[in-house]
């Protein structure tokens, strides 16, 4: 008795270890006890038997889980039945595209009158050809000069004017 | 981890995360909840479950986050009704009305929901559920010495109000 007040002392001082903690409260108490501090240790070893009090918790829960899990199933499946699809989608591509360039390959042989000729064996025809077509670019680039020597033509009326007035 | 093995490590400790859910939010039907979610949450990250030292500690510590929200939710809409409420008595009964109750085990049961949340929680742990000082801290994040301090002052609480309702059944 002594001994279990000693260590009710040393609990309310925060000196106890878990052995000691355990031993005041796992102690048999009287039910009729009318001492305060023992029914609080009672009220300790008590409330650590407090059970979750909800019928078919467990079941529920499993219940749950599965579910989920056919869920995720589900979505896997179609994410596989996307991906079969996806592949198919690229083979038939390819497969069409293939044929596509084989077959413009194969069936359509360029006509004969269309001879394909180039300058590079000739350079003096390659050098009047450029010439030409240097010419050509050039009396192009003097049409657009043209243009602006109107220009120049209508600031020096413009500035003829101002002087006048 | 398989269904099974969720079946017969993890489930067992449903009353135990209850208990604690249940000290944080003085709720049952709330308390229930966080379990519910707390239990989905560890099924969800079953990969993770190697990495994971003491599964116990872990679900305990889901467990109080998940609780700990609920909580956070639960006060602000309580500070929206009476904001001169304290969070010190938010969540309890007043000495009068733990006084005036019949039975002595509702009086400590109201002791204890009047107690700050940091010392709830830690009561909870060390006192009910005996757990060492270092998986306290484990599982709540607290610092030794922060755990040390607040079992202690927790029990001072405590017993100050049990003198008060010893003091009152002897004079009536």
């Amino acid at each position: 008795m002594k001994e279990m007040d000693e260590l009710k002392k040393k609990y309310w001082k925060g000196r106890t270890d878990r052995d000691e903690e355990r031993s005041l409260k796992n102690r048999p108490f009287s039910h009729d006890t009318t001492h305060v501090e023992d029914i609080y240790f009672q009220y300790l070893n008590e409330k650590k038997n407090e059970k979750i009090n909800f019928p078919d918790f467990d079941v529920e829960i499993i219940r749950k889980i599965k579910g989920q899990q056919g869920e995720q199933r589900f979505i896997s499946k179609i994410g596989y039945w996307r991906l079969a699809a996806a592949v198919i989608i690229l083979i038939t591509a390819g497969i069409l595209f293939f044929n596509n360039q084989s077959g413009t390959q194969t069936s359509a042989p360029p006509p004969e009158n269309l001879v394909l000729t180039d300058t590079y064996n000739d350079p003096e025809k390659a050098f009047e050809e450029t010439k030409k077509a240097l010419l050509f670019i050039s009396n192009k680039l003097n049409k657009g000069t043209e243009l602006t020597s109107e220009f120049a033509k209508f600031s020096e009326t413009q500035e003829n004017l101002k002087k006048e007035n | 981890m398989t269904l099974e093995t969720f079946t017969s490590d993890v489930l067992p400790l449903k009353n135990k995360l209850y208990r604690f859910a249940k000290s944080i939010l003085d709720d049952g039907e709330l308390a229930k909840d966080v379990v519910q979610e707390t239990l989905m949450k560890i099924w969800e990250k079953r990969q993770d479950m190697g990495k994971v030292q003491n599964l116990e500690a872990w679900c305990m510590t889901i467990t109080r986050n998940f609780a700990l929200s609920k909580y956070r939710l639960k006060d602000n809409q309580n500070e929206g009704l009476d904001m001169t409420n304290e969070r010190w008595s938010s969540h309890s009964n007043s000495p009068y009305q733990l006084l005036e109750s019949s039975d002595v085990f509702e009086k400590i049961e109201g002791i204890v929901s009047g107690l700050p949340l940091k010392m709830k929680e830690v009561f909870q742990l060390r006192d009910v559920e005996g757990y060492a000082y270092q998986e306290i801290c484990d599982i709540t994040g607290y610092q030794l010495s922060d755990v040390k301090v607040s079992i202690l002052r927790a029990r001072k609480v405590i017993r100050q109000n049990l003198q008060k309702i010893y003091d009152y059944e002897r004079n009536g």
